[in-house]
């Protein structure tokens, strides 16, 4: 539950499972890869022994490793052994250092877990399995990840049904159906106004005053008092007619459009953040209100990571990341920080937009 | 399911004639008149619920209307005034009906029309069967537009109806005397609406009374706990055969969470109808030229990209043809329901499940994306009295 300007906010939990459709090709490859770029071999190899890999794997890379250099870079393929005798700590320090140097192989290879737990996987995937996923997991930070997805799809050999279970538990993502509770003795005035954001977000007063005057309704669905935009999206998944020939909806494309009515081509160009940003919205100050974008950006590097729409204080609406397997979702604040929360320290940002923009 | 209307006995008068001699205080009142969840017929959708709502317009469309004079007038397409006594016979009232009319009314000839103002008295005494011939008539001339497209009052309690307003007692009691049952005697039409501004006493009254006017009803429905007992049955009534397999993961995961809790389903609705529901057009909605009408909504129900299509467009009945087939009952989810009457289409809507259908009952921008009952949309929409029903179900993708 959670109370506060926007009222008092019941929920329970969803879990939505890509559908299959959503998992594509790649997602079921059994070769396990380190990308090591413009190295050799033997570079990559005294690479590894700078980062401290344990020296049971440099001497299993040695023997066992199959390097092939592509138009990407030297790869590395990697044998059962390998990843066996790699350490935590190895495949932390690792995909610190491919997120440093090969930012799109990075994404490729970590998935983080939402919930640092493995509650998605439970009464999912075999108890067999499931503990071959929890061998293979490591902690960044405040974030549990996985690099290994290829051996374990390799693992499971041809049991196909079971791969299928294991990447849609893998993608999962945890969302909410909240709903809005309203009694006889409910102050509808401040609720309203909370929702409504000054105007922009019409409708939602006659909506409240006759959920009120209804008898047996307590509460309702926030999909009805949700922005056009964020109500067709919510729950679903990407649909190919929003993809771009260069870009895929994202969490700013997202964000930014939370208020509009239909979505524009024009949010997949490779703008500048503030292209939008600096013109139509505002630094928002004090409280955050409902429809207020939230940044992430890197504190160190000022790269943007991440954005989300505030709902209420502890509830927010997002798409995390531009992957077909992510949702747009109303989730749990925290659980959305679960997989974002790694060593990046982040500078945060709240931008308000503009009425009559 | 039944398609047969149950024939509401026209007491809207009595009936307010109750609330009118009722003083309860208002909040008395209001818990009085507080609207019930009223539980739909199990069938393979689950087990739902439903309850009315009244949506209010925007604000900004109440200052574009252009106020009315509180003098009644009606337009007749007649030169004389033997024409216009012949025009009146025909709609079925009687010599002395018409005469008695047209003596106490104020008659101004213009070169193709006569602009017939009637006293109060006439207009606020009118037998209900008069009102209702007389008024079907009047729809027939374009410039009679409150007469062409009635308030709906889809229920016998005019109280109820107005629950929420700030609508003034007299009002309300002038609105019972001027609501005349519809042709297929489910609910009433008020076609008055000048008539009812008498009672206004400044601008902001006359602006609460268009509002309260102006309210379109829906219905928010909810598939109740325990439904999804019986899933895999539900998950395949709600997908239409995978044409709406994007609720799927929702679904799957609603049964997996067994948490009990009813939900909204808003939440099932393809992408298109579910972002319209319960809203009225925008200015982006007809940045085109063209506000989406029945046949927009009907036919971008299941589509992500909706396609400017309207009800007049040359290509309707190709598309219809080409992309639907024609069905007969059990209706499924998504199957458009056209309502035919005098040899033609006149509206048409989406089978949601048990008596609930998706609908925007007009081009215009007072007409919201709602969820209402059938009988209600035909009420609506009936004004002959014959509508028939005819159902054609999208086919699968290739």
């Amino acid at each position: 539950m959670s109370e506060g300007r926007w009222g008092r906010l019941e929920y329970f939990e969803v879990l939505l499972e890509p559908p299959t459709s959503h998992l594509w090709a790649n997602l079921y490859s059994d070769r396990s890869i380190w990308a090591f770029g413009e190295r050799t071999p033997d570079e990559a190899i005294e690479h590894l022994k700078s980062l401290k890999i344990s020296p049971e794997v440099i001497e299993l890379v040695k023997t066992e490793g199959k390097w092939q250099t592509h138009a990407t870079g030297l790869e590395l393929q990697l044998s059962d052994a390998i990843i066996e005798a790699t350490r935590p700590e190895d495949r932390k320090t690792l995909s610190a250092w491919f997120f440093t140097h090969d930012r799109e192989f990075f994404n490729r290879l970590i998935v983080n877990l939402e919930g640092r737990d493995f509650s998605a996987f439970e009464g999912k995937v075999s108890a067999k399995t499931l503990e071959l996923i929890k061998s293979l997991t490591f902690e960044r930070g405040k974030v549990l990840s996985i690099m290994d997805r290829a051996y374990v799809i390799r693992k499971l050999g041809t049991d196909e049904a079971e791969k299928v279970k294991f990447l849609r538990a893998l993608f999962s993502t945890r969302s909410l159906v909240v709903r809005l509770a309203i009694d006889e003795s409910t102050d509808l005035e401040p609720i309203v106004d909370y929702w409504s954001r000054g105007g922009i977000n019409p409708g939602v007063k006659s909506i409240l005053e006759q959920v009120k005057l209804t008898e047996g309704v307590d509460r309702i669905d926030i999909v009805h008092l949700l922005p056009p935009l964020p109500r067709r999206y919510l729950f679903g998944f990407t649909n190919l007619l929003d993809v771009g020939p260069k870009n895929t909806p994202d969490c700013f494309w997202t964000s930014i459009q939370f208020f509009k009515r239909n979505a524009s081509p024009r949010m997949l160009d490779p703008l500048q953040l503030n292209h939008y940003i600096n013109f139509d919205f505002e630094e928002a100050s004090g409280d955050l209100q409902f429809g207020d974008i939230v940044c992430m950006f890197d504190k160190t590097t000022q790269e943007f990571i991440h954005s989300y729409v505030q709902i209420s204080d502890d509830i927010v609406f997002t798409k995390n990341g531009a992957s077909y397997a992510r949702p747009y979702v109303l989730g749990l604040k925290s659980d959305m920080l679960s997989v974002y929360l790694d060593e990046t320290e982040y500078l945060i940002k709240a931008y308000r937009r503009k009425a009559g923009i | 399911m039944s398609w047969h209307f149950v024939k509401h006995l026209p007491l809207l008068l009595s009936l307010s004639t109750v609330t009118a001699q009722d003083d309860a205080t208002l909040p008395q009142e209001e818990a009085r008149h507080r609207i019930e969840v009223k539980a739909a017929s199990a069938g393979p959708w689950g087990d739902l619920e439903y309850y009315e709502i009244a949506l209010q317009c925007p604000e900004e469309f109440l200052s574009a209307i252009r106020m009315p004079s509180q003098s009644t007038e009606w337009v007749f397409e007649a030169s004389n005034q033997d024409e216009l006594q012949d025009i009146l016979s025909r709609s079925g009232l009687t010599e002395k009906e018409s005469a008695s009319l047209i003596s106490s009314s104020t008659l101004l000839y213009d070169s193709e029309i006569i602009r017939v103002f009637p006293s109060e008295e006439t207009v606020l005494k009118m037998a209900p069967a008069t009102r209702s011939n007389l008024y079907s008539l009047l729809a027939l001339y374009e410039q009679n537009q409150f007469y062409r497209r009635p308030i709906y009052i889809g229920e016998s309690n005019l109280s109820r109806w107005f629950r929420g307003t700030d609508v003034a007692r007299p009002i309300i009691e002038d609105i019972a005397q001027l609501a005349y049952p519809t042709r297929n005697g489910r609910g009433f039409y008020l076609s008055d609406i000048a008539f009812t501004l008498r009672n206004t006493t400044n601008a902001a009254e006359e602006r609460d009374l268009f509002q309260a006017l102006l309210r379109r009803k829906a219905l928010i429905v909810r598939l109740r706990p325990g439904t999804f007992e019986s899933s895999p049955a539900i998950a395949a009534y709600w997908s239409a055969d995978y044409k709406n397999k994007e609720v799927l993961p929702l679904l799957e995961s609603v049964v997996q969470s067994n948490q009990g809790g009813a939900i909204d389903i808003a939440h099932l609705l393809p992408p298109i109808p579910r972002q319209y529901l319960n809203i009225f057009p925008a200015l982006s909605d007809g940045i085109g030229g063209r506000f989406p009408d029945w046949f927009w909504t009907c036919y971008n129900f299941f589509r992500f990209t909706p396609r400017p299509v309207f009800a007049d467009s040359p290509e309707r009945d190709s598309l219809i043809l080409r992309e639907f087939t024609e069905t007969l009952p059990p209706y499924q989810f998504g199957d458009m329901i056209l309502l035919n009457s005098g040899g033609k289409t006149i509206h048409g809507c989406i089978y949601i499940a048990e008596e609930i259908v998706y609908t925007k009952n007009g081009p215009d921008v007072f007409s919201p994306w709602v969820l209402m009952r059938i009988q209600d949309v035909v009420g609506y929409h009936d004004r002959i009295g014959d509508a028939a029903l005819a159902a054609y179900r999208k086919r699968p993708s290739p």
